[in-house]
């Protein structure tokens, strides 16, 4: 029987030198002080994420964290001019002294741009990020992606595909793949809050609105040892705190859905309460080849944020709810139902020195259900629990060099429950395990040319046993050498594992939901290595580019047995896969303007069921470019192209006569029950025509006294491409994906 | 002015409609020719049937064009069973479903009961397709399966057979027997009992046992109450019901062919599109499958303990 096993031994005396290393940093330099600042919007309080600090006499400075927080060491005592800046807001400057061997923390409020003066202001960004390790990361602002044309719903995980590396499964989908990772092996966190199915509605948007989201953090590999649980890639969507100061709220419509979000001061904190319901499906028609779908979904959000019980301290519940069903009242067809609860608490708390912990508790579950009713469908249940708790710690030592450890403890319960029709019914799922990792990390950011960030993750116990002696170990590293200001060469590597996986059918263009479960006992944990290596370039605030490698080697991960055909046959198999490539993305914002653009250049290969074959999803050439323009008074225009070359897919080379035995009782009539059955070629062995798709949008912000008002109106595939999707077996028909259309959306807030 | 204007911008208008224009693009590659083939082997009949037949080509994708004939004349199709070898000879048939005429193959006078058969196809063109399948007997059901059923709500009817064969896969239907007298007329008839009943809003839905690999199964005595309750609903007027005894049917199946059932069933949601088909095949050379079925026979009566009930229920009881 295989078990997990460790990929290397790490001698011991690494770890005595690492120790060695943080002790001595503990000593040096006493004679410095810190600073601390917390940066919110001056109107509702709401934590400013990736704000830039710059300390204007040292030239030096940092970015705050998604909770608006910024820790700068190391610094002599004196007074100091410190400017904040941020996108959409006005900078500001303020006065601080520092001193010896204390913290200064200082509470930094910046006022919103009003809307005929909207200018961007950005200042130190290239000071902040001078020795950041920080390879593979993109930190976004959901404000940036509300500029971007939406088409029918403001979808966060669409947005994504703008990311060299990331590619979207097409305009039906708002699944996504992560340089030539299958999508179950992403990552989706809400408030560090696993959501398993973040999807509503066959997978067409996902289920996290982005009203609730301040701030959106992406891993696209090579991540660092605080990070667990995907192969690929990690998503953190960071929610919104909720106005401190007045109650405010948003009411939203699309062609879709219609959305609410309320928000305002509570016992000494503050809430936020967004949800949203389809109420129109009618439009779905357009991505499912006008048949309808008689589904039904909503999502619900609520955030309690209670900054003031523990001085320094945030605590914060979030709750979360998610719900599908398709029903279609007839009992000859299956009815689906599926969704998600979320649960969680956090405790962060700052102290006098430079140290932060969080302790996180979460609940997490998804349930879903196929009710045959008298279809043919097998009916099956599926549901996976995962309780967890894990706390996490950072200590910033005056060197400025920083020690991350951690611990968590999951308990993961997952039920795959196939009933056929006769009653008998299977769990095919690792049923119950038990996860203890812990990971430590140290940065060294002593010296501002070079960071390096060298970590290790320790699994004590496998999810699919539970026994403790099975253990992993998963080192991982990032680093950056500035080589001048404007040029930085960075690189990551690292072993990456993942339990919890999905039943995936890669040959499903779309389905209902994949089910979660743990990966059986009778296979090895999801096991990859990440290398990547890459060029960063800043000539100014205004013009970036980045272009990097990759290769990743995905060891071993589950994969569909092609060859189940009997109840005792084994659901998956082993599967292993490898890709590289070549991303390059540049910026340049010369205000009024904004241009992304994102290139990628790429191969994916995977090996299961004896077979080596390109997956669905291996893009050779990928093209991503959006402008936007800002033309003031309110008015904001975007355009976006998305080009990526022709997908695998396998050529149909004849058909032949397929006997449907329709009663198994009736088997004389061979001939009166034969159905076309399709032959198809080697498998991908062939690609689709080049996708590619211009959307525009314009929006309009009208601000009244008592009411702002936001109009945005886009259309979807500008020039009407006949992109293809698929073709139907039976009538050989075309379906294509997205054609030209036209949307808009009305949103106010009080 | 003015003019150069115009043209630029149709030159841009142009261009779009051409790269949003259809590619023309069409997913067939170059056609394999193949064969496939069918036969089920069913030891309760004497007479055993086949087809087989050839790849196609249409001149587009859809299947349903192609003109073409599918099903292959004159191969020699030989049955090997019990150090005997039987022949199949071809004749043409008529399809209800499409009204076309297809080639099929027959074996009269077979019948088996256990071992393992072979069979191969030779056709014109040298190919051969081959395949082998084990068949089997009557089932030996348990002495408790074969006891009357008493009338116990708590309970149920359970069936065993002894000489559990993993080569095979089972699919019971149990029937109650009645006779429906009106006058002098009888007509005998017999109506399914369900394993359980869904429920959909206010209406009740029977759902029967599926093929499976098993060594027993059972039916709730409720269910059997149920069925019988059931019966006057669909009774004529003035006609009187009399309760006989209860039929067990179970239909064994090969294992290859239970494997080709259930890949075959139509899982179709309506909302998952798949690029690909499952595909399962026992043939060598070839696709399609092989089998074996044979179904076997128990009459069970009810016990006593009924009879009140059935009283009840307006009708006779015959023991």
């Amino acid at each position: 029987m295989k078990t997990s096993r460790p990929f290397f031994k790490i001698p011991a005396s690494f770890f005595l030198l690492i120790f060695i290393f943080i002790i001595s940093n503990s000593i040096i330099g006493q004679q410095y002080g810190s600073l601390r600042g917390f940066i919110t919007d001056s109107t509702s309080g709401e934590p400013l994420a990736f704000s830039n600090v710059l300390i204007k006499e040292l030239n030096r400075g940092s970015s705050s964290d998604n909770k608006g927080i910024v820790l700068i060491t190391s610094l002599q005592p004196a007074y100091y001019t410190i400017l904040v800046s941020y996108v959409g807001y006005q900078s500001k400057e303020i006065s601080a002294e520092v001193k010896t061997g204390k913290l200064t923390h200082i509470d930094i409020k910046l006022s919103p741009n009003s809307i005929e003066i909207q200018t961007v202001e950005k200042v130190g960004e290239s000071v902040a990020e001078s020795n950041a390790t920080d390879l593979g990361v993109e930190r976004i602002s959901v404000k940036d992606l509300e500029k971007l044309p939406q088409g029918v719903e403001t979808d966060i995980f669409r947005s994504l595909q703008y990311i060299p590396g990331v590619k979207s499964a097409g305009d039906i989908s708002a699944r996504f793949y992560v340089r030539g990772s299958p999508s179950n092996q992403n990552l989706i966190l809400l408030n560090d809050i696993p959501v398993y199915h973040p999807f509503h509605a066959l997978g067409m948007f996902s289920a996290v609105d982005p009203e609730m989201i301040n701030n959106i953090e992406f891993y696209k590999g090579g991540y660092t040892a605080e990070y667990s649980g995907a192969l690929a890639s990690i998503m953190k969507l960071n929610t919104k705190s909720g106005n401190m100061n007045n109650i405010s709220g948003t009411a939203q419509a699309s062609l879709l859905t219609g959305k609410a979000l309320l928000e305002g001061p509570v016992f000494n904190g503050s809430f936020v309460l967004t949800g949203r319901k389809s109420y129109n499906t009618d439009v779905l028609k357009k991505f499912t080849n006008n048949k309808n779908v008689p589904i039904n979904f909503y999502d619900v959000s609520l955030n309690l944020s209670f900054p003031e019980i523990f001085p320094n301290g945030n605590v914060k519940i979030f709750g979360f709810l998610s719900s599908d069903i398709i029903y279609n009242n007839n009992m000859q067809q299956a009815d689906f139902k599926w969704g998600n609860k979320l649960l969680g608490i956090k405790w962060f708390q700052l102290s006098d020195s430079p140290l932060f912990f969080e302790i996180n508790t979460y609940f997490s579950r998804f349930e879903g259900e196929v009710i045959s009713n008298l279809s043919s469908i097998s009916p099956s249940k599926n549901s996976l629990t995962d309780i967890t708790m894990d706390m996490n710690f950072k200590y910033v030592y005056d060197s400025k060099n920083e020690l991350d450890v951690g611990l968590k403890i999951q308990e993961v319960t997952s039920e795959l429950i196939i009933e056929n029709a006769s009653g008998s019914s299977k769990d095919i799922s690792g049923p119950k395990g038990t996860n203890i990792d812990a990971y430590g990390k140290y940065k060294f950011l002593s010296n501002k040319n070079i960071g390096i960030d060298l970590g290790v993750r320790l699994n004590l116990t496998r999810l699919a046993t539970g026994d403790a002696g099975k253990y992993f170990i998963e080192p991982r590293f990032s680093t950056t050498f500035r080589i001048f200001s404007e040029l930085a060469l960075k690189g990551s590597w690292g072993i990456y594992s993942q339990e919890l996986v999905t039943l995936s059918d890669e040959d499903e263009l779309i389905n209902i939901f994949e089910p979660w479960f743990i990966i059986p006992s009778y296979l090895p944990a999801a096991q990859a290595i990440h290398y990547g290596l890459a060029i960063d370039y800043k000539l100014s605030e205004k013009f970036s580019f980045e272009l990097g490698g990759f290769y990743k080697s995905l060891i071993s991960f589950p994969a569909l047995n092609d060859y189940k055909f009997y109840d005792t046959d084994h659901d998956l198999v082993e599967a292993k896969g490898r890709s590289y490539g070549l991303e390059y993305s540049l910026i340049y914002s010369p205000f009024p303007f904004r241009m992304n653009l994102g290139y990628s250049l790429s191969w994916a290969e995977k090996t299961a069921n004896g077979k080596t074959y390109n997956p669905r999803y291996d893009s050779r050439h990928s093209l991503n470019i959006s402008v936007e323009y800002n033309i003031g008074y309110g008015w904001y225009s975007s355009l976006s192209w998305n080009y990526y070359s022709g997908l695998p897919f396998t050529q149909i080379i004849g058909y032949r006569d397929e006997w449907d035995i329709k009663d198994i009782y009736d088997t004389d009539n061979i001939y009166d029950n034969l159905f076309p059955y399709t032959i198809t070629g080697e498998r991908n062995a062939n690609r689709l025509p080049d996708y590619h798709r211009m959307d525009i949008s314009i929006s309009k912000n009208i601000d009244l006294e008592f009411l702002k008002l936001y109009l945005s109106i886009s259309i979807v595939n500008v020039y009407n491409r006949k992109n293809i999707f698929y073709f139907e077996k039976d009538t050989g028909e075309r379906v294509n994906m997205l054609p030209f259309f036209p949307s808009a959306s009305l949103k106010a807030e009080l | 002015m003015k003019s150069i204007f115009i043209k630029k911008h149709a030159l841009i208008l142009l261009l779009l409609v051409i790269v949003g224009c259809d590619d023309g693009f069409s997913p067939k590659g170059s056609f394999e020719n193949g064969y496939s083939f069918f036969c089920i082997i069913n030891g309760n009949t004497s007479v055993q049937k086949a087809y087989v037949a050839k790849n196609y080509n249409p001149p587009n994708i859809v299947p349903g064009t192609f003109e073409g004939e599918k099903s292959i004349p004159n191969a020699k199709v030989s049955l090997f069973y019990n150090n005997s070898s039987f022949s199949f000879y071809d004749s043409t048939l008529l399809s209800e479903e499409d009204g076309r005429v297809y080639y099929s193959y027959f074996l009269e006078n077979f019948s088996v009961s256990e071992n393992q058969m072979t069979i191969v196809v030779e056709l014109d063109d040298g190919s051969v397709l081959s395949s082998n399948a084990m068949c089997t007997g009557n089932l030996r059901f348990s002495y408790d399966s074969q006891k009357n059923i008493v009338y116990n709500l708590k309970d149920a009817y359970r069936v065993a057979f002894y000489d559990k064969n993993d080569a095979f896969y089972f699919s019971p239907k149990l029937f109650i027997n009645y006779e429906e007298k009106i006058g002098n007329a009888v007509i005998n008839k017999r109506i399914e009992v369900p394993r359980r009943y869904l429920i959909n809003g206010n209406d009740v839905i029977p759902e029967y046992p599926d093929l499976a690999e098993r060594l027993d199964f059972y039916y709730p005595i409720l269910m059997i109450e149920n069925t019988l309750n059931s019966i006057k609903e669909s009774a004529l007027q003035n006609s009187i019901i009399v309760i006989n005894n209860l039929t067990l049917e179970v239909l064994e199946v090969s294992e290859p062919l239970a494997a080709y059932f259930e890949v075959n069933k139509t899982f179709n949601d309506g909302f998952t599109i798949k690029s690909q088909q499952p595909e399962y095949s026992n043939i060598n050379g070839g696709k399609g499958i092989f089998g074996y079925k044979y179904t076997s026979v128990l009459n069970v009566g009810l016990d006593k303990s009924w009879e009140n009930l059935i009283a009840d229920m307006g009708y006779l009881f015959l023991r």
